[in-house]
């Protein structure tokens, strides 16, 4: 399906990310109530299927929906990091989380039923009990999700500016499929417990969304809202052109899905006992993660371009220099250059680097999308965000940083806390240590410091985790 | 608005192109799976109806192919409107326990007017289980349960007075050939 840039929602002004400019503009375009009817659809479905089963046990659905809300905040935060150069609108990204949810995880019910119903009539049981999930999951989810992002294209066609922006809305689809059907999943391993009962969904939690939850719905709806993007994007393509690429990306995104859910391999397992089943999960998820990241970075770069042409363009050091430019470049480099600034002078500069990077992304997306005129909206803040570094005496906020023995060291010693968290104190103390000398000697920290006591503190909050969960199963 | 009729027309047209997608997917699937008939199934030799559990199945039964869950080890099969419903499960408990269960099922079940004490049964290959008849409102039928080495297998027939009585003799052969797997 072809969709023009015209048949979109009219352009917001320079430097807005709003979506539509008021609630009557939206209420204008048919996307806005195809959305609604489709949203309230899927909701009605999934209530009437799973209103029993919540009646049945409501502490286990609190339990589950709590725990999986933490579970995708914490990939909301992921694709957030991925998408920092060009925010997209969080209403976009709520539209995209809810058509994964409600709209494509209750129609997917509907469909894989009816499906396995279609296989139990043409083909034996042992066939359909082996291969079912490898059929139903990726060909009625993996459609169901990605009309969903050609619908966040045609709710507002303006914010596709990159492959990137279409991975980023696929993901989002994917992951409001992904935590929807966890609770589900949940509710069923209750209901077959037979009891209000905590302890299967804590289960399901750990396989489902500690195991298995790295490479499941958000990257394969990822792969397949980049085809949507590249065929939005590309007008000048030929329409064969954009239409094989989405379809391609499609057939991606299917294919990680037959293989995750396809019990090729399994036979192995028979013999390899938990350890082996494992390893084979383990290879499965990585061959579908490492596929995912190997593109990811391509699209990245892509968009990076997009934004650093700009302002390499301008050769103006006021608005960015060029270690600035390269700084903006992943999550990594602008940390480093706001680590550097912290070192340097404490939270106020940290906070000011960041909002410096912040304002020259916003203004080359301007520059990109809109020219001289986006140019001249993003102008002031981008002064004032300079203003405020060079306050400081921050000339350069760059991510250039030193290698040393104690971060490597640290870095090592973070994984001390796995065996105890008492260990936590070495990496913490490291960098303590680091930011005072590298302060008093007007210097530069190594950023390992940093990274060492954070993943620290993360192996010290796993470790409470399985504390409390081993204490609530044995209750 | 003629550049913006156009541009709300192409929405439209767009919007009506994902919705029927939606659709054909939730409706249009589960009208292909109502218009392929049921499958019928052999009589003479076993089923595998789960990864480690089989049945001979009656004559003429044909799968009831929206109650069966393969990979849940779940089959339901229809034998002249009669329901014989079997489900192979892991079961850690004792073979009383699995027969406790499925009569808080039954009992639960609206209608239901009376069941009858367990009755010890064995299967053709000599898998112990217990049995009880119930009785509602114009139906009757009786589950069975077969405990072996944590494999719990429970079959329950249902039907109305007429056919369950017609068939109880073919449903009950069936019921005895259920097997467990030692192996797995």
């Amino acid at each position: 399906m072809s969709v023009d840039q015209a048949a979109t929602p009219p352009p917001p002004t320079p430097g807005s990310r709003r979506v539509f400019t008021s609630w009557g503009a939206a209420a204008r375009w048919p996307a806005v109530w195809f959305f609604v009817a489709l949203t309230i659809g899927g909701i009605v479905i999934l209530g009437i299927a799973f209103g029993p089963a919540i009646a049945e046990a409501p502490g286990a659905f609190v339990l589950a929906a709590v725990l999986f809300a933490i579970h995708g905040a914490v990939f909301v935060t992921i694709i957030r990091a991925v998408d920092w150069l060009e925010p997209e609108p969080r209403w976009l990204f709520a539209a995209a989380l809810i058509w994964g949810g409600f709209v494509a995880s209750a129609n997917a019910l509907r469909a894989n039923t009816a499906l396995e119903s279609i296989l139990v009539k043409m083909t034996s049981l042992g066939f359909v009990r082996d291969w079912a999930a490898a059929i139903e999951g990726p060909t009625d989810e993996e459609i169901l999700k990605t009309l969903g992002i050609v619908m966040i294209v045609l709710l507002a066609r303006r914010q596709i500016n990159s492959v990137l922006d279409g991975v980023v809305y696929g993901a989002f689809v994917g992951l409001g499929f992904q935590e929807i059907e966890n609770i589900t999943y949940s509710l069923n391993a209750v209901a077959a417990a037979g009891d209000d009962s905590l302890a299967a969904v804590l289960q399901v939690f750990l396989v489902r969304g500690l195991l298995a939850g790295l490479w499941s719905h958000t990257v394969y709806s990822a792969i397949a809202g980049a085809g949507v993007a590249y065929a939005v994007l590309h007008r000048e393509r030929s329409w064969f052109n954009r239409i094989g690429v989405a379809l391609g990306a499609l057939a991606l995104a299917w294919l990680m899905h037959f293989l995750w859910n396809s019990p090729a391999a399994a036979s192995l397992t028979d013999y390899a006992g938990t350890y082996g089943t494992l390893l084979v999960l383990l290879i499965k998820g990585l061959l579908i993660l490492g596929t995912f990241l190997v593109l990811l970075h391509f699209f990245r770069k892509d968009e990076y371009e997009g934004v650093a042409g700009p302002l390499e363009s301008l050769s103006n050091p006021w608005i960015a220099t060029h270690n600035e430019i390269l700084a903006l470049r992943g999550w990594r480099s602008r940390g480093r250059a706001r680590w550097n600034a912290y070192v340097y002078g404490g939270t106020r500069a940290y906070g000011r680097v960041r909002r410096l990077q912040r304002a020259q992304a916003d203004l080359a997306v301007e520059m990109r999308d809109n020219g001289p005129a986006g140019f001249n909206t993003r102008l002031p803040e981008l002064q004032r965000a300079r203003y405020g570094v060079h306050e400081l005496g921050i000339t350069d906020a760059d991510a250039l940083h030193p290698t040393t023995t104690s971060g490597l060291i640290s870095f090592v010693l973070a994984f001390a806390v796995l065996i105890n968290p008492i260990f936590l104190i070495l990496p913490l103390g490291f960098l303590v240590f680091g930011v005072a000398r590298a302060r008093s000697r007007r210097q530069r920290a190594d950023p390992r410091l940093r990274t060492a006591a954070v993943l620290a503190v993360v192996f010290a909050l796993a470790y409470l985790v399985s504390v409390i969960a081993r204490a609530a199963t044995l209750v | 608005m003629g550049g913006g009729g156009s541009a709300w027309r192409r929405n439209l047209v767009g919007c009506v192109a994902v919705a029927a997608g939606v659709l054909a997917l939730s409706f249009g699937v589960p009208a292909i799976d109502r218009a392929v008939p049921d499958a019928t199934v052999s009589s003479t030799k076993p089923l595998e109806f789960a990864d480690n559990a089989s049945v001979v199945p009656p004559p003429d039964a044909t799968v009831v192919s929206e109650q069966t869950s393969p990979d849940q080890g779940v089959i339901t099969m229809a034998v002249d409107g009669v329901r014989y419903r079997l489900s192979a499960e892991s079961f850690p408990g004792t073979l009383q326990q699995l027969a406790d269960r499925i009569r808080e099922v039954v009992q639960n079940v609206a209608g239901i007017q009376g069941i009858s004490p367990d009755q010890p049964v064995t299967s053709n290959g000599g898998i112990p289980g217990l049995q009880a008849t119930y009785v509602g409102e114009n139906r009757t039928g009786w589950y069975t349960v077969y405990l072996l080495d944590g494999t719990g297998v429970t079959a329950v027939v249902d039907g109305n007075d007429a056919g369950v009585t017609e068939h109880r003799d073919e449903l009950e052969a069936s019921v005895r050939t259920v097997a467990i797997d030692r192996t797995t």
